[in-house]
């Protein structure tokens, strides 16, 4: 990728927001941005898994919903919910060995990607960025076993909350009145929710729905905010909520 | 059915375009898969034309010598003037979506014909603009559609030439 476009301002802008390059050196980011080419995805669009054997992509805006599918039930659950600066299917880059995954793109999905093998040899030249790379690979097999205990020990209800909850936006970004923004997971439909929590459409509607009318959740413009934080850490703790929750907003009457 | 993959490269020199083209002709690129856009060398100031003589497309204006050579490499050619935008031309079977593929208003209103036949080549809506933008500003595009694996090797060999930037779209 050329410096002199406006994109590669932009990536690089994008890229040191995440995790996985916030602090890098201007050099160290220059040196592989330099081996990158431009893709662009259209929102829907399924893709063939066996491109992620090729290429590592990096994503710089849009979301990518990365998802197992059961061919025979035609079943999927979302494995990776993933935003910029995320890298899809690092699994691959690791280990090199096929990987029964689909990602599907939520939105015009913009990226940059470049060889398995050169994105190897970088890093083989660039160990310093291994004190990024590490935690990030950490922090994607925490998501992991979350998901797995998540389905092994909760109930739909308690992973619906405990899924709105990870993706609450960091305090001090309120949208007003106390409201907690939702980062990814905003404007997801149902159907998408279900598929991250392992469950259906209707399931997750319906605690939507009952969320809702306790004025847990609201929605506002198609976006889903937060408004009361601690009844729904309540309901993401225990399974049997309901009185923990009464007692919560009772005890905030007080 | 029309191909939803494409390659497309941006340049700023006609005859960097040209070297791309050989390039791609070159290693085996099938020649009836990639289009040409441009504003022709339009200015306000020259006339523009596109016609037929003999059974062959000509083209008047400015930048004759080039279109000619591009709409005798890629057969399908047309020329085409939008409100506001002015005229441009197309040379290869993008030619085809820009007659065929007009829903794009629909979805952005932003887009005019080049946005809706780039769109309709599987090119997300922010790019089409910008690529219409690009086109009018007198840069070249070098558009190759086809299956992933024709376009990825469209893209190797469009990296080793002189565009401004090249991307790959898929949908």
């Amino acid at each position: 990728m050329k410096r002199d476009v406006a994109y590669y301002a932009h990536c690089k802008e994008q890229l040191a927001r995440s995790p996985l390059f916030r602090g890098l050196s201007e050099a160290l980011m220059d040196d592989m941005l330099g081996m990158f080419r431009r893709d662009s995805w259209r929102r829907g669009v399924q893709l063939d898994p066996s491109l992620f054997q090729q290429r590592l992509f990096l994503l710089i805006d849009g979301r990518v919903e990365v998802t197992r599918i059961n061919p025979q039930t035609g079943r999927s659950i979302t494995l990776f919910l993933l935003g910029p600066g995320d890298g899809i299917d690092m699994i691959t880059l690791l280990n090199d060995q096929p990987h029964e995954m689909t990602p599907v793109a939520l939105d015009d999905v913009s990226l940059i990607s470049v060889p398995l093998t050169d994105a190897r040899a970088w890093l083989e030249k660039h160990p310093e960025f291994n004190r990024n790379f590490l935690p990030y690979l950490g922090d994607q097999m925490r998501k992991l076993e979350d998901l797995a205990t998540d389905l092994a020990l909760h109930d739909t209800m308690t992973r619906l909350a405990r899924l709105i909850l990870r993706h609450v936006k960091p305090a001090g970004k309120e949208s007003g009145k106390g409201e907690r923004a939702l980062h990814l997971i905003n404007d997801l439909h149902d159907e998408s929710l279900a598929r991250m929590v392992g469950s259906v459409r209707q399931v997750v509607n319906r605690h939507l729905q009952h969320w809702r009318k306790q004025g847990i959740l609201h929605k506002r413009h198609f976006q889903t905010v937060v408004t009361e934080l601690e009844s729904l850490q309540g309901y993401a703790d225990e399974v049997t909520t309901q009185p923990h929750v009464e007692k919560q907003k009772a005890s905030k009457s007080r | 059915m029309s191909e939803t993959n494409s390659c497309v490269a941006i340049y700023d020199l006609q005859q960097k375009l040209e070297e791309s083209l050989d390039s791609l002709r070159d290693t085996g690129c099938n020649l009836h898969k990639v289009s040409v856009v441009g504003k022709g060398g339009y200015s306000g100031q020259h006339h523009f034309a596109l016609y037929t003589s003999a059974g062959r497309v000509q083209f008047q204006g400015r930048q004759c010598g080039f279109w000619n050579r591009v709409y005798a490499l890629l057969g399908s050619a047309g020329c085409f003037w939008v409100p506001g935008y002015g005229p441009f031309a197309v040379a290869g079977p993008v030619v085809t979506e820009l007659m065929h593929k007009q829903g794009m208003p629909l979805i952005s209103g932003q887009l005019r014909k080049l946005g809706s036949g780039l769109y309709a080549i599987g090119v997300s809506c922010d790019n089409a603009l910008r690529y219409e933008s690009m086109v009018g500003q007198g840069r070249l595009l070098l558009i190759v559609q086809g299956n992933r694996d024709e376009v990825e090797q469209a893209s190797n060999t469009i990296a080793g030439t002189e565009s401004v930037e090249m991307a790959v779209h898929v949908a």
